[in-house]
């Protein structure tokens, strides 16, 4: 793959690349650096990829690893209590009112190890075993998080925003 | 474990209140305005560029398996007539090895055929295949539905492996074999192969020639045309007894690097690494884990050091096989012994024989056996 091939599959992966780290890392900083990184990161490892086909998925496991990379080395930022907890505060995910649906605000207050199967794949359609690899653990537990994931966010939005 | 009320709770009731993917946020102009930055001056920005091209060029390639190399690593010779013949499936989970390789793994009793079979509720069960080592277990079911369910989203519920030592896996996972449709992309199947991965628990022992695989609540999905889908279960009682014999120590390397790698500045010793063809035990100084830990994550629980975690293999001709934890993982801290111990299934089948570094995090930080 040649440096323009690569951008461009870069940029048609862009959106599924702020969603992924939005839903890790919370605010648009660090997204953009966990972005960035990760676009370089690829570019240097290229020529580890087996198949062109699979770039996406191979990219969202390199930008998945510069998310908890990020986290780890800004961890004063945001508690990792509230950062396992969920917890996102709507001012630190910086997104602007008109954009802030309660949809999005319910699964950014997921637990993480419920959000990110969740965004992973209802928003970005990574298959149960797409996801299991990236986040290395079994299919059985990608289901199991997914189904919790649905039943916590049903319960929340019935609950709090009355959605019939 | 869920109960049947949660399941058969209807998911699908928060179809329609949204489309997901269109209430997260559009992509700010400031961070599209980077990316295209980045993809501008990718070469100049290009880390190996930096360095002159001096980063480590790594080969990688799915597992391909080398006449000469099959001879060294499997010394006995076998009539293939003998032997049973591999399952597709299982084959495919582990990468394709070739055919003597297969027949040499029967021989070692590393795979076993398994026939017992048992239906309930319209639905068939049958185990066809097992392969094992000292830490890990893979069994092989073939699944028959009288309608089709069968997606990848599918799958059971209420499973439980039965052993003499209720405390003989600490990790399982289950799961339609990828070769099963994607959920609501794809028609469903009827029939479908379905994987049950289980690591051992490291310390005890193994004492299991048989174990009873009970499973209990099938559940499968339906899909409309918009929304997530919903949850439907079959309750049953599928219960199959799985012969194991004896497990072999015959195909797994053992070495003692005590070389040491950097976590967080901080040196930590890699005191034994054990390399089976589907397996990989790595055992940390636990002194210099923890002092990474204490010093570097002090106000942190639950610590993963992804600097210590299994990325592939380096072979004797140089090139490297990208294997992590596919089979699953599990670590212990073993006091006594002071180490660190990580239980690695892997994702395919390597050539222990073969192996002349692990590769670690995902710097593939290189820590060489011999």
């Amino acid at each position: 793959m040649d440096k323009e091939k690569f951008s461009a599959e870069v940029l048609s992966a862009e959106k599924s690349m702020y969603h992924i780290a939005k839903s890790i890392v919370g605010n648009d900083e660090d997204c953009a650096d966990a972005m960035q990184n990760a676009i370089l990161s690829a570019y240097t490892k290229l020529y580890t990829l087996k198949n062109e086909a699979y770039f996406k998925t191979w990219l969202t496991k390199i930008l998945i690893n510069q998310c908890y990379q990020l986290l780890r080395e800004r961890k004063a930022t945001v508690s990792y209590e509230d950062y396992m907890d969920g917890q996102f505060p709507c001012e630190y995910l910086q997104i602007e009112d008109e954009q802030c649906s309660d949809v999005f605000l319910e699964v950014m207050n997921l637990k993480e190890k419920y959000r990110i199967p969740f965004v992973l794949h209802y928003v970005e359609g990574y298959s149960i075993k797409e996801i299991a690899e990236m986040l290395e653990i079994s299919r059985q537990n990608v289901k199991v998080r997914l189904y919790r994931s649905r039943d916590l966010l049903k319960d929340k939005l019935k609950g709090e925003y009355g959605y019939a | 474990m869920h109960n049947q009320d949660k399941w058969t709770m209807e998911i699908g009731e928060i179809d329609g209140m949204m489309q997901i993917e269109k209430e997260f946020p559009i992509v700010p102009e400031k961070i599209h305005g980077m990316v295209l930055e980045t993809l501008e001056n990718l070469e100049k920005e290009n880390p190996s560029m930096k360095k002159g091209g001096n980063t480590m060029k790594i080969k990688k390639r799915r597992v391909i398996w080398a006449a000469a190399a099959l001879a060294a690593m499997f010394g006995t010779t076998v009539a293939a007539a003998e032997l049973f013949t591999w399952n597709e499936q299982a084959a495919d989970y582990f990468n394709d090895p070739p055919k003597e390789v297969q027949n040499e793994m029967v021989a070692q009793g590393v795979v076993m055929e398994q026939n017992d079979s048992v239906t309930d509720q319209g639905i068939t069960v049958t185990v066809k295949q097992t392969v094992q080592d000292d830490n890990r277990l893979y069994i092989l079911l073939d699944v028959q539905c009288e309608e089709a369910l069968i997606d990848d989203n599918s799958g059971f519920d209420k499973w439980n492996v039965i052993t003499k030592d209720p405390e003989a896996f600490n990790n399982m996972g289950a799961s339609f074999a990828e070769s099963a449709p994607r959920g609501k992309m794809e028609e469903k199947n009827s029939r479908g192969y379905y994987e049950i991965t289980g690591l051992k628990t490291y310390g005890r022992e193994w004492n299991e020639d048989s174990i009873t695989l009970d499973l209990g609540q099938f559940f499968y999905y339906t899909y409309e045309e918009e929304g997530l889908g919903t949850s439907h279960v079959i309750d049953g009682n599928w219960k199959l007894e799985i012969p194991l014999g004896e497990q072999t120590q015959a195909l797994t390397k053992v070495y003692e690097p005590n070389s040491q790698v950097m976590v967080s500045g901080m040196p930590v010793t890699v005191k034994r690494v054990e390399v089976s063809p589907i397996s990989t035990v790595i055992a940390y100084d636990l002194n210099d884990v923890q002092n990474v830990i204490d010093t570097a994550y002090a106000d942190e629980e639950d610590v993963f050091l992804y600097e210590l975690q299994l990325s592939g293999f380096r072979y004797d001709d140089g090139e490297t096989v990208e294997s992590g934890a596919g089979g699953g993982m599990s670590s212990f801290w073993d006091r006594e012994a002071g180490e660190d111990v990580y239980k690695i299934g892997l994702a395919g089948m390597i050539e222990p024989d073969r192996v002349t570094a692990i590769l670690l995090g995902n710097d593939m930080t290189v820590v060489e056996l011999q």
